[in-house]
């Protein structure tokens, strides 16, 4: 150590002092003694046959470490500056992977992008024929439509990122082997293809779902795909985009990814909001209780806060809600729609054509859900099956949270 | 508990300063070790009870031992304490790999154990075995109070991955008199905090990534340019990981007004390998020195097969210190094959020409950089094998396409890996020693990045970018 006197670093310790104190008054660190305390509880053996009795040592084990530090981290003081300044860093080093690790990679206008690993589509072919084999039995069809993500060819992917990935190819393997089985497909990646969309237009620059309106033109397909493969007899002109109302904010929130990564990073992402112009009659099947309401109360509209802090506020995306309803104003039908969270957008805006519309995320569900029984007992008369295309392959990795998507 | 996370930075950290600082006199000592004990617990709650019960064994040991008037009594704790400290490294450390082997012999079915590690247990036992073999040599100075003892082997900042201190090390102050405040020692532990935090966080961490993914992809795979930048990569993120959890350690002792030894000296300034290791993890080489190579006769053997006896059994220990795998066990016969041939040839010492110094330098580098890569295998197959791809070409254009994609986004990080490899700073500060104000000027900047650099770490951390010390299962 050097021993020449200096009066820089008794003033840096000062500093590096200070700023201790003020993130442990300003995060009010001493909240975590109490947690920490209770993590000291894993220093004991615990006693099986207690822990066997005792509901409250089942449901309330002592947290670990890692659960206290990753809490206390997300309530840090200036937590968002520092993801910013971290963002704002890896934009200036024009960092395109520095988030590989979690899948995020950055294109140079911002727009972030994920890969996917090759997976045999064994598991999910298997169950989806089984899926059909079983309603086809009770007359009752089933649709599958493969949803895109943000590229449609892998060496687009390739290409940017010098990596590979899988997602296409998984899904073209996925989709051929089940139309070989006979399972009626839509996949809108071919539409893409057919009507010269840029597929990057469909998505949030920094969040991995569709936008509003990539929900209501995907809506149309699927309402075309029920007409001709279940039977359905929807009024396609229903989904025009003139019949509805388009609200636009710029420039306003920030997607689930590009929380992680930071605004400075990528830039806020825009939205549009989509309601119909025509007059609605909706009963929706709430928790508990039945309600009546139009198209509108598909929308939680507080969500739009432009005045909040775009990291804190409720992902925009999230302000359509999936709510199993009855259209008052659609005589027939009765859908189940099997799904994830891009039906956000999209069981609302097919629910405009058909009489009663429910549906279900397989993950949010138990192992032991037994969704035959669901949908005989619910008297379904057709079942769409409507999945990002990387849910294929969640079943390989038991902690995906993708893992029971294909548990049909 | 990770020096480096925010839980440590903003509570564990702050709150124990303020504490022993407030605490009078010489209980500061007792509330330090209670200390140290409570960030043990947090760090391995299942294993805290075992350690407690381990340093006051080898304590009470040492202790009996300074007592004992002769010296078969001191022998026979001496013994005990190796004995029981040994066996505990060897029961959690290397019962899994003793017994795989055992398996694979005799052809029987052995289920492992897998059990957990004891936080930073290769450290403790290594520390616990000096303090004895320095209370058998009569060279540790022991203080009146057997506190003092059990802190020297549990002080929080080194208890996970040293450095190894002597127990006179922690004689900062005159056992007669009260624990000082000492301003000094404190703002230096500060700046040494600080640059170990930066040097972990904002290069160790990031070349990880790096590191990484290259490590991760199956080693037949990889072209040779892929497979180059990993071992560059992981050879500057095991140095700035360890050298920065060095610094860090060197800094809180400091901060808690004790001297901590040096582990690190600009190791891939090098001249020869044989040097090298009095560049790398110093107080480990220093440790075996001391406790092994002259205990079994060292260099003054009068047999020269024994003094190569001698080395072979300090590198075979090296190799296994640091992993209970065959890929360590080569780790560390490579390193012994390099220096017995520099011994014997006196090779480095001969080359006079200073293009023949810095071949041979060249030479040192890149035998470093394929041990390092053989250390960051998963296993021995996969270490060779990786080493083949670094040697012959294997066509992979992906591979090369990528190896050049992330070049060009972590080049900053690359070249500041490679410059801070340099003794840039000190150099400097020498250049300046007799221009008073230059040199403020010049601290102030110094400062001033080290404090950039932090918040930059600080954020990189929560945006949970940063990874776990390379050294902390050892």
């Amino acid at each position: 150590m050097q021993k020449e006197k200096s009066i820089v670093k008794p003033l840096l310790a000062a500093v590096f002092l200070l700023i201790l104190a003020v993130f442990f008054v300003k995060t009010e660190a001493w909240k975590q003694f109490g947690p920490l305390v209770e993590t000291l509880k894993r220093a004991v053996p615990q006693d099986q046959s207690v822990a066997q009795t005792d509901p409250v040592s089942q449901t309330d084990p002592a947290p670990t470490l890692g659960e206290v530090e990753e809490s206390f981290t997300s309530n840090l003081w200036k937590r968002t500056d520092m993801i910013d300044l971290t963002g704002a860093m890896a934009k200036a080093l024009r960092m395109q992977g520095y988030y590989s690790d979690q899948d995020i990679f950055i294109m140079n206008d911002g727009t972030i992008l994920d890969s996917s690993a090759k997976t045999t589509t064994d598991y999910e072919v298997e169950q989806t024929v089984a899926l059909r084999d079983f309603l086809a039995e009770r007359e009752i069809p089933l649709l599958y439509v493969n949803e895109p993500t943000k590229y449609t060819d892998d060496a687009f992917f390739t290409d940017v990122f010098a990596r590979e990935t899988w997602s296409n190819r998984n899904m073209d393997k996925f989709l051929s082997r089940i139309r070989e089985a006979g399972v009626n497909v839509i996949d809108l990646r071919d539409n893409i293809r057919a009507e010269g969309l840029n597929v990057l237009d469909l998505f949030y620059r920094t969040d991995h779902h569709w936008t509003v309106p990539a929900g209501l033109w995907a809506s149309r397909i699927m309402a075309e795909g029920l007409n001709r493969y279940c039977g359905y007899d929807i009024d396609l002109s229903l989904f025009n985009p003139e019949n509805f109302e388009m609200k636009e904010w710029k420039s306003c929130w920030l997607g689930e990814q590009g929380r992680k990564v930071g605004k400075t990073y990528v830039g806020l992402d825009d939205y549009t909001e989509v309601k119909p112009k025509f007059e609605t009659a909706y009963t929706f099947k709430g928790i508990g209780r039945l309600y009546e309401g139009t198209f509108d109360d598909f929308i939680d509209e507080w969500v739009y806060d432009t005045e909040r802090d775009v990291y804190e506020s409720n992902s925009w995306h999230h302000s359509y809600n999936r709510v199993n309803c009855i259209n008052h104003n659609a005589e027939k039908g009765k859908l189940l729609i099997l799904g994830d969270s891009y039906e956000a957008v999209t069981h609302c805006f097919l629910s405009l054509g058909i009489h009663e519309v429910d549906s279900l995320i397989r993950r949010d569900l138990s192992e032991d859900f037994d969704l035959r029984n669901y949908i005989l007992e619910n008297g379904y008369d057709a079942v769409l099956i409507a999945y990002a295309q990387f849910m294929v392959g969640g079943h390989d990795d038991p902690t995906s949270s993708s893992y029971r998507m294909f548990m049909f | 508990m990770s020096m480096t996370s925010m839980l440590f930075l903003f509570l564990f950290l702050p709150a124990a300063l303020a504490v022993y600082y407030l605490t009078p006199g010489r209980a500061k000592e007792v509330v330090l070790l209670a200390v140290s004990l409570v960030f043990y617990a947090f760090g391995c709650p299942e294993y805290i009870f075992l350690f407690i019960a381990a340093v006051a064994v080898t304590v009470v040991l040492g202790r009996l031992m300074n007592r004992s008037k002769t010296k078969s009594a001191k022998r026979a704790f001496l013994i005990l304490g190796i004995f029981l400290n040994a066996g505990l490294l060897v029961y959690y450390k290397y019962s899994g790999f003793a017994l795989s082997i055992w398996g694979s012999v005799t052809g029987a079915e052995i289920r492992l154990k897998n059990l957990a590690l004891p936080l930073g247990i290769s450290f403790f036992t290594f520390k616990a075995i000096s303090y004895l073999a320095d209370v058998y040599k009569g060279t540790a100075k022991l203080n009146k109070n057997p506190l003092h003892d059990a802190l020297y082997l549990s002080f929080f900042p080194q208890v996970q991955s040293g450095p190894l201190s002597r127990y006179n090390d922690l004689n900062t102050w005159d056992p007669k008199q009260d624990p000082k405040w000492d301003p000094r020692l404190f703002t230096e532990g500060v700046f040494r905090f600080l640059a170990g935090f930066c040097k972990k966080i904002l290069i160790a961490d990031v070349l990880s990534k790096v590191t990484a993914e290259i490590f991760a992809a199956p080693p037949d795979t990889v072209s040779m340019a892929y497979a180059w930048l990993g071992a560059v990569c992981f050879s500057l993120q095991l140095l700035f990981d360890f050298a920065g959890y060095s610094d860090m350690a060197i800094g809180i002792s400091a901060m808690f007004g004790y001297r901590c030894p040096e582990n690190f000296n600009y190791p891939y300034m090098t001249e020869s390998v044989s040097k090298f290791w009095r560049r790398w993890h110093i107080t480990l080489g220093a440790w075996f020195r001391d406790y092994v190579y002259i205990p079994l006769g060292g260099s003054r053997s009068k047999s020269r097969s024994r003094v190569y006896f001698n080395l072979l059994v300090v590198w075979l220990l090296t190799g296994i210190w640091h992993g209970a795998a065959w890929n360590f066990v080569v780790w560390g016969l490579g390193y012994f094959a390099v220096i017995a041939f520099e011994r014997l040839t006196n090779l480095p010492g001969r080359i006079r020409s200073k293009w023949g110094k810095a071949v041979y330098r060249v030479f040192t580098l890149l035998f470093i950089n394929f041990q390092w890569a053989l250390f960051n295998a998963k296993d021995l197959t996969s270490g060779l094998q990786y080493i083949k791809q670094m040697l012959i070409p294997s066509p992979n254009a992906l591979a090369d396409a990528r190896a050049l994609f992330l070049l060009k986004d972590y080049w900053f990080f690359l070249l500041a890996a490679v410059l801070l490899c340099f003794p840039v700073v000190p150099r400097l500060m020498q250049k300046l020693k007799s221009r008073k104000t230059a040199r403020t000027v010049f601290e102030a900047v110094l400062a001033l990045v080290l404090l950039a650099g932090f918040a930059w770490s600080v954020s990189l951390v929560v945006a949970g970018l940063n990874n776990p010390f390379a050294y902390a299962n050892f």
